[in-house]
């Protein structure tokens, strides 16, 4: 158990020069298994060799990150994506709030999250947590990043 | 007809990212911008490709929950889920001119899907045989539709 992010949204680094120094918005900590922070953290893990990220991980804390434990919260975490990013789409179909991200978000990126969650049925569950991880964009990708 | 409805889409998209992008400096206008491109992109597919999509999908799921209620009739306990798809079904085909629109109906009968597939007693009916009968029809209706959506929705939305 660890204190826990919860979730690592886009552009929460605050960085100095070419390290991370802190992160911003806590506002979904918990107490929790560390490797959810890892699977949450959007993207992140595809900026440098996974294998090699996961292990400066391990190496700064001092305890093991169990990979089927990883690959749990990288599947959870596309099904509770689909669900949370759905709900935002109501406010679209109402007529209530007609920005063009609750589109792209709530129903675009939804339809991608049902797509890879239905073609993971019949995985295990780490096949099911690698294809997850290589169907989703990094958004990171056209971010400019120094260093790793 | 030429330029055809994707053609002039494609054509919007390209100067939207090409002419207009460049020149804007607020974050959230160019998020705005970004969205707004996928999503044309995603018309564009549609006007290609919904119809038909829209089309099999209807008499796809029909017979399935034809063969869904043919199951249903032995077990009593299921009638009012019975009598719920009985309406539906007793509507007109797929492409009758008294039909309504094809968006209407495959959400009439997606809403029977969900219902059914919510219905804790028939999940685990023979062994949970209908419950695959229906997530074998969203397989397909994945299959069907991912040419909608992908690779349009996979980049960044923001």
């Amino acid at each position: 158990m660890s204190l826990c992010k919860g979730q690592n949204g886009i552009g929460e680094e605050i960085w100095r020069d070419d390290k991370i120094v802190a992160f911003s918005d806590w506002e979904l900590a918990n107490i929790g298994d560390p490797c959810q922070d890892l699977a949450l953290s959007q993207g992140m893990l595809k900026l440098w060799d996974r294998g090699k990220i996961i292990a400066h991980y391990e190496r700064a804390a001092g305890f093991s990150l169990p990979a089927e434990n990883i690959a749990f919260y990288l599947v959870w975490n596309a099904f509770k994506s689909m669900l949370v990013l759905n709900n935002g789409l109501r406010c679209f179909l109402s007529g209530q709030y007609r920005g063009l991200a609750r589109a792209t978000l709530g129903y675009g990126k939804v339809k991608i999250y049902e797509h890879l969650l239905g073609a993971i049925l019949d995985m295990d569950l780490e096949e099911a947590a690698e294809f997850i991880v290589q169907g989703q964009p990094n958004p990171y990708h056209n971010k400019k990043v120094s260093g790793g | 007809m030429r330029p055809t409805t994707p053609e002039l889409i494609s054509a919007i998209v390209a100067s939207l990212e090409r002419q207009v992008a460049p020149h804007i400096t607020d974050k959230w206008a160019a998020s705005a911008l970004r969205s707004a491109a996928q999503l044309l992109n995603h018309i564009a597919l549609r006007t290609q490709g919904e119809a038909q999509v829209l089309e099999a999908d209807n008499l796809d799921v029909r017979q399935v929950l034809a063969t869904v209620l043919a199951r249903l009739e032995a077990h009593a306990e299921f009638s009012a889920a019975r009598r719920a798809v009985e309406g539906v079904l007793a509507g007109p085909e797929s492409g009758a001119p008294t039909a309504g629109g094809p968006e209407d109906r495959n959400e009439s009968y997606q809403a029977l899907v969900e219902m059914l597939l919510n219905h804790a007693a028939i999940r685990v009916l023979e062994q949970g045989a209908v419950h695959r009968i229906l997530r074998d029809y969203l397989r397909r209706r994945l299959k069907r539709e991912y040419s909608l959506y992908f690779p349009v929705f996979t980049s960044p939305p923001f």
